[in-house]
């Protein structure tokens, strides 16, 4: 009795612990194709089920439970499916543009590694898309990212306060030559705040942050790659570009800053409409705190300057293409065509919730 | 016995547990990371739409940023002279445009298709 529980113990063991690993990570060797029957189409159906944009079937034959080993033209389909999804991995290092249905190494590769992740082909991105923190070693160029699964990439460092280069130092040693700036511990800050950025080619013991055309001058940075300031009280409400400069030169960023009065409620979009548009469409945004003159609104791809608002609740502007992009009217022509555009308003009120800003979609 | 069987035990849960959990995670972390200025932007017209960026050091080279697969993080910001931190997928892509009336592959290929970028 005691010999047949020191087999059946490990067995069972064996089989709660090491065969579900095992099952969850199958592995794909052969190539597939239209008319071939064998135990992989089976788990290439299982696979393909998984995703919502992969199904092989929604009833019968080939559905969720009801997989089979045939590959036929519900199982062809919806490879072509995986592969017009996963376009940029699998077909486009072989100059393919769309989908053959031919199940060879190239998509094996990507299937195998979405097995090996979660189990669901649909998973890769929403898992990449929950990696947010970033966290980086001063002696590494090559910053990592660690999982943290509730703020999104950023927001660390804008809503809780600049972690500063502890947390994400991209910055080589080589790289100190130039003066450049590069992200902000926030955008936003009355006088006697503190604002804290980084960069690079910081001087350790002066620097002059020009805000707009005030220059504050003898400004020390703690390293060649961070700067805490205290926005001085001679610095009038508004918003500025900001810069910095040192013997080594001037930086050239498209960063800003705005100093708000102590108790200035920030704008905010109630609504960004239309919620589809197209190139040259009027976009009307509504909200609270526009002021009269002078709102900035930032889309993903330029800025709309000095907007009126008249009644504080109403900014229109036109949305063009992005000059400074080489073809972007003609990407936009494209049949598939769909970009989501996100904006945020900027005014001496503030900046508007970034964490949750107004998306239309440019098709 | 019941030595062996905690020896068996402590085996498995100390050997293949962290395995299951090292192998899921390895996954999402080994994507190949960029940062720095961009510096060039140009539309991949064709194949694969999207945005050619070109990052500058400390971490650049050539990505490409897809509408319906990059997930863009704050500060939204898709412009050139901003700085961006964020991951690819490490798989080479071309940036087509059609000349002649074909879709046609101009000039060094992108490293990978951003998966997820932030922006100053």
């Amino acid at each position: 009795m005691k010999k047949t529980g020191s087999i059946i113990f490990p067995l069972l063991l064996f089989v709660f612990f090491v065969v579900p690993i095992f099952a969850n990570a199958f592995v794909f060797n052969s190539n597939l194709k239209l008319g071939d029957s064998s135990v992989e189409v089976f788990e290439l159906q299982k696979k393909l089920n998984t995703d919502p944009d992969t199904v092989v079937a929604f009833s019968g034959a080939g559905s969720a439970g009801n997989e089979t080993q045939y590959f036929g033209p519900a199982t062809l389909s919806a490879v072509v499916k995986f592969q017009n999804k996963y376009a940029g991995e699998v077909l486009a290092p072989l100059g393919i543009f769309s989908g053959t249905g031919f199940f060879g190494s190239a998509t094996r590769q990507k299937i195998n590694s979405l097995v090996s992740n979660t189990g669901n082909a649909g998973n890769t991105v929403n898992t990449v898309n929950t990696v947010n923190t970033v966290n980086n070693t001063t002696q590494n160029t090559q910053n990592q990212i660690v999982q943290s699964p509730t703020t999104p990439i950023f927001a660390t460092q804008t809503a809780t306060g600049f972690t500063g280069i502890e947390q994400f130092n991209i910055f080589a040693e080589s790289e100190n030559d130039k003066v450049q700036l590069a992200f902000l511990s926030t955008n936003v800050g009355v006088q006697g705040s503190t604002l804290e950025f980084s960069g690079t080619g910081f001087n350790l013991s002066s620097n002059t942050i020009y805000f707009g055309s005030n220059a504050i001058s003898n400004i020390p940075a703690t390293n060649a790659n961070k700067i805490s300031m205290t926005i001085p009280a001679s610095l009038s409400v508004g918003v500025y570009d900001l810069e910095v400069g040192n013997l080594k030169g001037k930086s050239k960023s498209n960063a800003y800053f705005v100093v708000t009065n102590a108790g200035a409620i920030a704008p905010k979009i109630s609504s960004a409409l239309p919620q589809t548009v197209s190139l040259g469409d009027e976009v009307t945004l509504t909200g609270e705190n526009f002021t009269p003159t002078g709102n900035r609104v930032f889309t993903s791809f330029g800025e709309i300057l000095n907007l009126a608002s008249s009644d504080g609740k109403t900014l229109k502007f036109r949305l063009d293409a992005p000059t400074y992009i080489e073809g972007f009217a003609d990407m936009f022509t494209t049949a598939d065509f769909e970009m989501k555009i996100y904006l945020t308003v900027v005014n001496t009120n503030g900046v508007s919730d970034r964490n949750n800003p107004a998306i239309i979609i440019l098709k | 016995m019941k030595r062996k069987i905690i020896i068996i035990i402590f085996l498995i849960t100390t050997l293949i547990g962290p395995s299951v959990f090292v192998a899921k995670e390895a996954n999402a972390q080994s994507l190949p990371s960029f940062g720095g200025v961009m510096t060039i932007v140009k539309a991949c017209t064709c194949g694969t739409l999207g945005l050619l960026i070109s990052v500058s050091p400390p971490s650049g080279g050539l990505y490409l940023y897809s509408p319906k697969f990059s997930r863009l993080f704050m500060n939204y910001r898709i412009w050139t002279g901003s700085w961006v931190l964020g991951l690819h997928t490490g798989a080479p892509v071309g940036c087509a445009n059609v000349h002649d009336g074909y879709c046609t592959v101009q000039g060094p290929p992108a490293q990978g298709i951003i998966t997820m970028v932030g922006t100053s």
